[in-house]
Order: C-alpha cells, then sequence, then structure tokens
C-alpha cells in the first residue's frame, strides 16, 4: 500500500473540473485507491466516485490523503500526484 | 389578478415567443410519492430491475444531452453531462448493490444512495458545490422513476396538446417537453433568461414565465389563450378575443413562413435605409444559428462562457481556439465582442469575485481591470489571435467613466504591441467600442464618443441602473420596462451624441427584437439592431414595413410621454403587436 499526503493549493478547491480530471485519472488503475480530507478528518472514501469526492468538500488549503493499494499501486499515486500539482496546483497566471 | 368582464388576465413575462391556445395541465414535479420498502426480496431480481432502470436514465439523458448541445447551446448541455457522470459513480452503484443484496428493493436502495449523497453535498460550506445537490436528486428522481413505471417524459396525451402550467421547470423537465404535447408553459417562477426560457426559445415552445403564484389556482383543463411575445395569458377569453386570437395565430404562422424565406434579404426601410440585424450569441453553436437566421453579423458576442465552469484562468490558447471557432462559422460578417462581464452573482473563485451585498453594483465586468489587468490583457490577446482575419470590433462592458476606457485602452495597446513583437498574426483595423449600459456613460456620451468607433447601448442593464430596478424580483419586475421614457431619452441622448461625432450605434438588448420597439428604435437613427437569432427574421420584416422618416415622427411622439403605460398604449395602438 502506497499513500501520500498533499495540500491543496489552488482557490477554487477539488471540485467541478479537477475533481472529475482526478477521478478519471483513478479509474484509469486496477488498485483500489481511496482518499480523505484530513483536514477535516473525514472517512476514507473511494477515489473513483465523483460524488464520494465532492461529498467531501475539498477547499483550498485543506490538506487530503490519497492511498492505493492493488498491482499498480506505485504507478497510481505518482500520477495522481504529478496530476494534482500540474493540474490542480496550477496558479492562475 | 386583474378581471375583465369574468374573463381573467395573468400578466408576466415573455418567456419564449409563440400563440398558443389550449387547456391547462398543471405540472407539478413529482411529489413526495412514499417508496415502498421490503426486505427479503429476490436479489437477482432487484438487480436487473435496477440496471434496467439506469440504463433506461441514462438513454433519456444521453438524448436529452444531445438535442440541447444541438437546439440550445453547448453551455446548457454541460449540464446533462454531469448527470450521465453520477450515473456510472462507483460509490453510488456499490452501496445500492449491497442494500439490495441484502433483501432490499430496488426502490429504497436507490432513494437511500441517493438520499444519502444529497444529503452530503447540501452540508458543503461551498457554494457551487452545494448546488450539485440539485443535479444528484434531478438524476435521482429520473432513475426511480423508471423503477415505478412512471414516465419521465412527463404524462401528456399525445391526441390532445396541452398548455403546460407549474411552478418552475427544471431544465431537464424542459429539454424534453414535446412539441407536439406542448403547445406552450407558463410558470409562476422563471426569468426571461432563465434555463426555462432559454430552451424554450430553442425548442420553439412558447413560453410565458414569472406570472406569480396566482397562476397556480387555475383549474385543470381550463381554456387559455398564452402570448408569448407579450408575455400574456389570459384565461377562458370570450369569443370575439378567441376569434381575434386565433386569427392572429394563423397570421403569425404565415408570416413566420414568409419571415424564414427571406431572412437572407437585407433589412431596407421603405425610404431606402439599409438596417443591420445582428445577432447575439454565446457559444459557437449559437453563431451557427445567426448564420443560418440570416444576421447580417454578429452584434454580441458573450465571452463568460469560456470562463465559467473553469477553475483556472482558460489559457490563451484555448481562449483562440473557441475564437477561432467562431471565426470560421461567421465568416466575413463583422464581429462585436464583448469583454468578460462577471461579477458577484457567479462565483468563479479564480478571477477574485467574491459574495458581494450588491454584486450589480460592485466588483464586475471592466471594473476588475486595475486589479486584474492580466484578465483583460490575456481576452484581448486570445481576441486578436483568433479573429486573425475578421472585421472585429471589442467592447467593453459596463464602462461609467473615462478613466475606465483609457486604462483598458492602453491594455489593448500593450496587447498589440506584444504581438507585434512576438511576431504573431493577429487582426488589424480593430474597431474598438463600449457597452452603454449605466446612466452616466449615456449622459456623457459626447466625451466617450471622441474615443470609441462605436456603442452598443445594453436596454437590459440600462433599465436596471436607471430606474434601480432589479427585474428577477417578483415584487418590483412590473417597474422595470425599456419604455420608461428616461430610458427612452438616454437612448436617444446617446444615438445623438454618437451621430453628432460620425460613429455608429447598436442596441443589443432583447428591446431590439420587441416589435413595439422596432419602429422608434429605428426612428430615432439606432443603426444596428443585436437579438437572439430567432428573432432576426421577424425583425427584418418589420423594418422593411416602415419608412425611417415616418418613424422618427413616432419616436419624437413617444418621447413625450411622462409614464411608461402612457408609452406602451401610445405604441400598440400605431404598431399591430406581432
Amino acid at each position: 500500500m502506497v499513500t501520500i499526503e498533499f495540500t491543496i493549493m489552488n482557490e477554487s478547491g477539488l471540485h467541478a473540473r479537477p475533481a472529475s480530471d482526478f477521478v478519471m485519472e483513478a479509474s484509469s488503475y486496477k488498485s483500489d485507491i481511496c482518499i480523505r480530507n484530513s483536514s477535516v478528518s473525514s472517512e476514507w472514501v473511494d477515489a473513483k466516485s465523483i460524488l464520494s469526492i465532492l461529498g467531501l468538500g475539498v477547499e483550498s488549503k485543506h490538506k487530503i490523503e490519497i492511498k492505493a493499494e492493488g498491482e499498480d499501486e506505485v504507478e497510481a499515486i505518482q500520477n495522481l500526484k504529478a496530476l494534482l500539482e500540474k493540474n490542480i496546483n496550477e496558479k492562475t497566471k | 389578478m386583474q378581471k375583465v368582464k369574468g374573463k381573467i388576465r395573468l400578466s408576466g413575462l415573455a418567456g419564449a415567443p409563440g400563440l398558443a391556445y389550449g387547456k391547462a395541465h398543471h405540472f407539478r414535479p413529482v411529489e413526495d410519492v412514499t417508496i415502498s420498502r421490503s426486505s427479503n426480496n429476490d436479489p437477482v431480481k432487484e438487480q436487473s430491475r435496477m440496471d434496467d432502470a439506469v440504463r433506461a436514465a441514462r438513454a433519456e439523458i444521453a438524448m436529452i444531452k444531445e438535442k440541447v448541445a444541438h437546439d440550445a447551446n453547448a453551455s446548457e448541455a454541460h449540464i446533462f453531462d454531469a448527470h450521465l457522470t453520477f450515473l456510472n459513480d462507483p460509490a453510488l452503484i456499490k452501496r445500492v448493490s449491497n442494500a439490495i443484496g441484502q433483501g432490499l428493493n430496488a426502490e429504497a436502495a436507490w432513494s437511500d444512495a441517493i438520499n444519502l449523497f444529497v444529503e452530503q453535498l447540501e452540508k458543503l460550506n461551498d457554494p457551487i458545490l452545494r448546488t450539485r445537490a440539485t443535479d444528484v436528486s434531478d438524476v435521482g428522481q429520473r432513475v426511480l422513476n423508471h423503477l415505478m413505471g412512471r414516465s419521465n417524459a412527463i404524462d401528456l396525451e399525445p391526441d390532445e396538446p396541452v398548455v403546460l402550467v407549474a411552478e418552475d421547470l427544471s431544465p431537464s423537465v424542459t429539454a424534453s417537453l414535446d412539441k407536439k404535447a406542448v403547445l406552450a408553459f407558463c410558470t409562476a417562477l422563471g426569468s426571461a433568461t432563465s434555463h426555462a426560457s432559454i430552451l424554450a426559445k430553442a425548442l420553439g415552445i412558447p413560453a410565458v414565465v414569472g406570472l406569480g403564484e396566482q397562476l397556480l389556482s387555475l383549474q385543470e383543463g381550463q381554456l387559455v389563450l398564452v402570448d408569448g411575445y407579450n408575455g400574456r395569458v389570459v384565461l377562458e377569453p370570450d369569443e370575439a378575443e378567441l376569434e381575434a386570437f386565433l386569427k392572429r395565430k394563423d397570421t403569425d404562422r404565415e408570416l413566420a413562413m414568409m419571415d424564414r424565406s427571406n431572412a437572407f434579404l437585407p433589412a431596407v426601410s421603405m425610404d431606402g435605409y439599409r438596417i443591420e440585424v445582428a445577432a447575439n450569441i454565446g457559444s459557437v453553436a449559437d453563431a451557427r444559428d445567426a448564420v443560418e437566421s440570416g444576421a447580417d453579423g454578429i452584434g454580441l458576442l458573450r465571452t463568460e462562457f469560456l470562463y465559467l465552469n473553469e477553475s483556472n484562468l482558460p489559457r490563451e490558447e484555448e481562449q483562440m481556439r473557441v475564437y477561432a471557432e467562431i471565426a470560421a462559422v461567421v465568416g466575413d460578417l463583422p464581429v462585436v465582442v464583448r469583454t468578460l462581464d462577471i461579477g458577484g452573482d457567479k462565483s468563479v473563485p479564480y478571477l477574485g469575485t467574491r459574495n458581494e451585498v450588491n454584486p450589480f453594483l460592485g466588483w464586475r465586468a471592466i471594473r476588475m481591470i486595475s486589479e486584474r489587468p492580466d484578465i483583460l490583457l490575456s481576452q484581448f490577446r486570445s481576441l486578436l489571435r483568433g479573429f486573425a482575419g475578421s472585421r472585429l470590433h471589442i467592447m467593453l462592458p459596463m464602462v461609467s467613466s473615462v478613466d475606465e476606457l483609457e486604462e483598458a485602452r492602453a491594455i489593448f495597446d500593450a496587447a498589440r504591441e506584444q504581438l507585434k513583437t512576438e511576431k504573431l498574426v493577429f487582426a488589424q483595423d480593430v474597431k474598438f467600442g463600449i457597452m452603454v449600459e449605466v446612466p452616466s456613460t449615456a449622459i456623457l456620451a459626447d466625451h466617450f464618443a471622441k474615443q470609441v468607433d462605436f456603442f452598443s447601448i445594453g436596454t437590459n442593464d440600462l433599465t436596471q441602473y436607471t430606474l434601480a430596478v432589479d427585474r428577477t424580483n417578483q415584487r418590483v419586475a412590473h417597474i422595470s420596462s425599456p419604455f420608461h421614457p428616461a430610458v427612452l431619452k438616454l437612448i436617444k441622448m446617446t444615438i445623438d451624441a454618437a451621430h453628432r461625432n460620425g460613429r455608429w450605434v447598436g442596441l443589443c438588448g432583447e428591446m431590439a427584437g420587441d416589435p413595439l420597439a422596432i419602429p422608434i428604435l429605428l426612428g430615432m437613427g439606432l443603426d444596428e439592431f443585436s437579438m437572439t437569432p430567432a428573432s432576426i427574421p421577424s425583425a427584418k420584416r418589420i423594418i422593411r414595413n416602415y419608412s425611417k422618416a415616418e418613424c422618427q415622427k413616432f419616436a419624437e411622439e413617444a418621447l413625450r410621454f411622462e409614464k411608461t403605460e402612457l408609452v406602451k398604449a401610445y405604441l400598440s395602438s400605431k404598431f399591430q403587436c406581432m
């Protein structure tokens, strides 16, 4: 199992477009992937579920944790991290 | 409610044009029907019922989405994309099948799971996330209806089409209305710019909205006349009125056919003045509609659609690609683009909008530039590049003082300099103008005219700001009218000031397509009328029926009255309203 912690930096948090990009990426792995909003001590939810992710209410500056377990767990976490860094934390110009 | 000789008249807002006569049918969005709940069911059977219902709902939504994308515009279609994603959600599916596996019936399993997500979303702090709750319950209801053997196509007799009466209609319900079963719809709530009205226009269903709660007390099956042009509804009309109405309806149908065949001919007044009749658009699909409706140009390209539903400022290349697509559709026709017009009524965090007590008097539109010149700079650059080969006109929204214009102009010049240095291809000979929608700008029109190439009068906002009235507020909406003598006077002042300085003037509010307004605007000397594409053919016909000289007299006369009602009464007596 691989786990990372991440702080969401962009102003609008994790919803709409970023959330659905995240779900699409997560869905492309065989591993079970879970996510929680540690800032509000949420439960772990399925990272492949847009409804669950929206329900986490991730706002800017919130800390999230992601864990993956399965044959492609390392790759999954690496790429999800890269996606968060690239898309979600993209600073407004 | 105004009672005249036994007839009842209701007046609301024109939602979508057209005339209809038929029996009223109340549509109530599924009341809280008790959902059956039983245990010890056969899981295999229940799961297969569940799967069938989801599949049917998915097919329905996909159809609606296609219809909306084709008939209305892309931004309305997005709503249904989200609905489709929800249906595929693994957490939702899992929760439902677990419950079914334990013997719960499909209805209860489904509605429990949906309610859980809806409640979760409703509890969140973020207002945007909270609005998703409505979408989730909309989808949930659709599936539930399938499970319970209720049609989502609204229970109507196809043999006897009806006038649908409702408190309000959701986008998903409006989009699935069948023109053969629904002659028109009337709603107690809603405005001319709500989803329901926009979709009704696109679907060609006449609609009157904002009729107030009293609408809901009318009886099932009562005969009603619906006038979607003027936003009026008459209950139980007498014979004379009905006959006149049906005659008007026939003429309306014939006219519409004639209008369509003449749409591509220019609008030339009887005394030989060629008037531009242009389109208001807000997407690539709209641009196609505009061209197909015979528009002489695009009089207003709203650009907000590029910024809403985004989480970051759209990249220059992204913006440019959309502009280039529109440029390809409109070809040689002139295009007037309005720069970003967003404020605190919409939440777009990356732009820095905030919840404001008074968003329409707040930090919005051109007022963003001193804090965020980068937004305007990137928009100018993408416009100049995307419309490189077009007859591009750029205008600034909500200008209220000359410094704003000067500041924006400096950014515009900077954008051009940058593109030149970077050796990029961009539009040359671009015309620069402003919207006249704040009274101060109309009053100082002479000063502004010296610094711009053209004006475009935005009558919706000009009316709101001149009369200090919010037309979406049901209690005061009746005060709001572009026919208020003060608004008419400001329009006249603006046109005169522009012409004194050799500039042209367009008008891009709803007023431009209003048959009562067209003759007097023509008389005041308006050079360009810009409206929703569907109104173009009829507006062209109206212009062809008048001479500018006679309209000048009508305009002078109309400007003499001191009350909105008197102006309207005068105009109605002069121009048969169709």
